[in-house]
This record gives C-alpha cells, structure tokens and sequence, in this order.
C-alpha cells in the first residue's frame, strides 16, 4: 500500500466548492509523506480552502506522517481555510496524542461531523 | 513388540525432559481410566507436571475416557502443568471437537509443533529475527509489517503490534535519515518472548566528531518536540512508547536499543 497513487483520491463536497475531502488509504508514512504535502500545495493552488481528511481505511501513520499533515493543516490555516480530520482508527489516534497532535489537528468522529462544520 | 488392543503406557519424552508422554493404543474405554489417573497421580507425586497424550494409535476414546483426561488437566494445571493431545487421527479428531474438546485441550499434528509452543509457552522461549536492511524507506514498510506479523502471530495483541510496528519505523527512519549510514545499509536485531519485546537499530556511519557524537546523544536523551515544526517527533514516539530506550553513539557506529515490557491481560 505504499504507492503514492493508492493512498490520496480527492472529491468534492456536495455544496461547498472551496471545500475537497482527502480519502487516505492504507499507510502514511515515509514513503508517502511527501506526495500528501504536494497534493496539499496543489490544492491550495486551486483555490480550495478547506480539507475534510476520511481516515476510515487509513491502517497506520507514523511521525513523518504526522508531520506531513501538521504541514498541510498549517498551510491550510495560512491561506484562511481549515483542515479537518474524522474516521481516525484507535491506534493511529493514539500515536496522534503521543505525538500531540490532537491539540493542532481538528479531529471529528465521522465525515458528517466534519463536513457538518463547512455547512 | 505386540500391544494388546487397548494399551496406556507412560513414556519419558526424549526430546524435552519436562515432559511425559502419555501414549494410547486402539480402543480406549471405561477401563482405561484407572490406570491412566495412576499414572498421573505417579507423575503428580514425582513433581512432573507436564504431560503429552498422544492419541496417533487410537482408533476410539470414550467419553469417560475425555472426561478422565479433563480431570488429570485439572490436577496437573493446578500445579501450573500442562495437558496436550498429539496427533489424533482425522475422523478422532472430528468427534472430539464435536464435543467440544478442542476447546480445553491444544492439539498438536507433530512433536515439532507442540515442542515448539511448550518452549515458548513455559520455557520461556524466544524468538529472533537479525536483519541487515539497505538504508533506503522503501524498504521499511515491509520490514515493520514483518514484525508486527510475528507479534501477532505468537498471541500479542493488535495494539501491541501496532506499537512495535511504530518503533521499527521510527527508529529506522532515523537510522536511514540521520545515521549517516556509511556502507548504505543499517542493521536490525529483534528478539521477542512471551513477556517482552527487544529490538536494536545500529547503523555504522562516517567518522563522528566529539561534539557531533554529544549531538546525537543529546537527541536520544531529550528529544523534543518543537510546536510547529513538522519533523523530529520520532524519537520521543519510540521512548513514550517503549518501555525503556538506551542509545550508544560511537565514533563510526550508532545503535538504539528499547524493551518493551508485554501488557497485561
């Protein structure tokens, strides 16, 4: 699960044009970090300003990971948009609040809170 | 030699001295069951509390018989013993696990399986696994994948694979990223048994000042964690997670070695 185009597709949010959910699947980590921060930057360049990321099938992260959304969460807040996270399993959260990560991500239950919040 | 159609005979096991083997043959019924609670009564009063039923020659075994052996369990994990079952044939097998015999007692095909699990259950047996890894990322996924599966597989839970999992990456990040490793490759040295877990990452590296050397231990002792800044979170994961990390920082070599202590259940 470590090619890059396995792990990102991107779609719209019904109702929000400024807004992209990120689907993550397998695992974000060393191999993969680096094409999140792009896809990030891309997006960024088109003018979205938020992302809503769907953690549901997303198996493990680990720090370069982590520090791969950090980016993207900080550039996001730059440019005046958001960054939510929702669907986290239990043991990518733990490794999130080890890291302390939870108190710069905006980490939601499920996709509908996250996506909640844009309406 | 001839054996009777129905045969208990208690044999010492060759390959592992602690044990006993108990070996049926033929046709075992309501008559057997004396001979096999002396037999254990024997074993119990001689201090040996681990015992193999090997069931390879039983055509059948009655249910007073299963119930016998139920008993013997008992008084042999009393006295933190074992009680296992060797190698019944198919159709034995299928009736046993009909009644529900499968549930209390291991089955084991061969000697090699069940020495196997006695060594790791009550020997105190470890496992271990020495690699040397090019010191390229791509290669990390497959190697903490590999170690989760072994945890896993020797009864470890989910989380603490997951666990062990991080901490492999983690420190070979670290390794491939800030080791400086010289000849290109690090190496990795696990070992685990059925109460705690070690690894060892070392790579060799160019030529490390004093100051250098201080730098990098430094970095094992405190690692921080800079608000804001999107990198060097590894570190402090691996020591929050482990149960104790120790580092040595020579001139051309650096090794980072945890232990982590298994949950208890």
């Amino acid at each position: 699960m470590n090619d890059k185009q396995m792990l990102l597709t991107v779609e719209f949010v019904d109702g929000v044009p400024m807004a992209r959910i990120l689907r993550f699947s397998g695992d974000l980590d060393s191999t993969n970090a680096e094409h999140v921060s792009e896809v990030v930057l891309s997006l960024l360049g088109e003018g979205v300003l938020h992302i809503v990321a769907d953690f549901t099938k997303l198996r493990y992260v680990n720090s370069t990971g982590l520090g791969a959304l950090l980016f993207a969460n900080k550039k996001m807040k730059e440019a005046g948009g958001s960054m939510k996270i929702a669907g986290v399993n239990e043991n990518v959260f733990e490794i999130i609040e080890i890291i302390g990560a939870n108190t710069l991500l905006e980490i939601h239950r499920t996709m509908d809170d996250a996506i909640a919040t844009l309406k | 030699m001839t054996l009777p159609v129905s045969t208990v005979l208690l044999e010492p096991f060759a390959e592992e001295p602690t044990v006993s083997v108990l070996r049926l043959y033929g046709d075992i019924g309501l008559e057997a069951i004396t001979r096999i609670s002396a037999l254990v009564d024997d074993l119990v009063e001689k201090k040996r509390f681990h015992l193999l039923v090997d069931l390879s020659q039983v055509n059948f075994l009655s249910s007073p018989v299963v119930g016998a052996l139920m008993g013997c369990r008992e008084r042999l994990m009393r006295r933190s013993g074992s009680i296992a079952l060797l190698a019944p044939k198919p159709e034995l097998a299928e009736k046993l696990n009909l009644m529900g015999v499968n549930l209390v007692f291991p089955y084991y095909s061969n000697k090699n399986a069940f020495l196997r699990h006695f060594r790791w259950e009550y020997q105190s047996e470890s496992r271990s696994l020495t690699l040397e890894v090019p010191a390229y990322a791509g290669y990390v996924p497959a190697i903490r994948r590999l170690i989760a599966g072994l945890l896993l597989s020797k009864g470890y839970t989910p989380r603490e694979a997951f666990q062990l999992e991080s901490i492999v990456d983690e420190l070979s990040n670290n390794a491939i990223e800030h080791g400086l490793p010289i000849d290109k490759k690090f190496s990795i040295s696990f070992s685990f048994d059925k109460s705690s877990i070690h690894l060892a990452v070392a790579n060799g590296c160019k030529t490390l000042s004093s100051e250098a050397q201080e730098r990098i231990r430094e970095k094992f002792r405190n690692p921080c964690i800079i608000p804001g800044s999107m990198r060097g979170r590894g570190i402090a994961l691996v020591k929050k997670i482990a149960s104790d990390m120790t580092f040595r920082v020579d001139a051309q070599r650096v090794q980072v070695s945890i232990t982590k202590m298994r949950e208890e259940s």
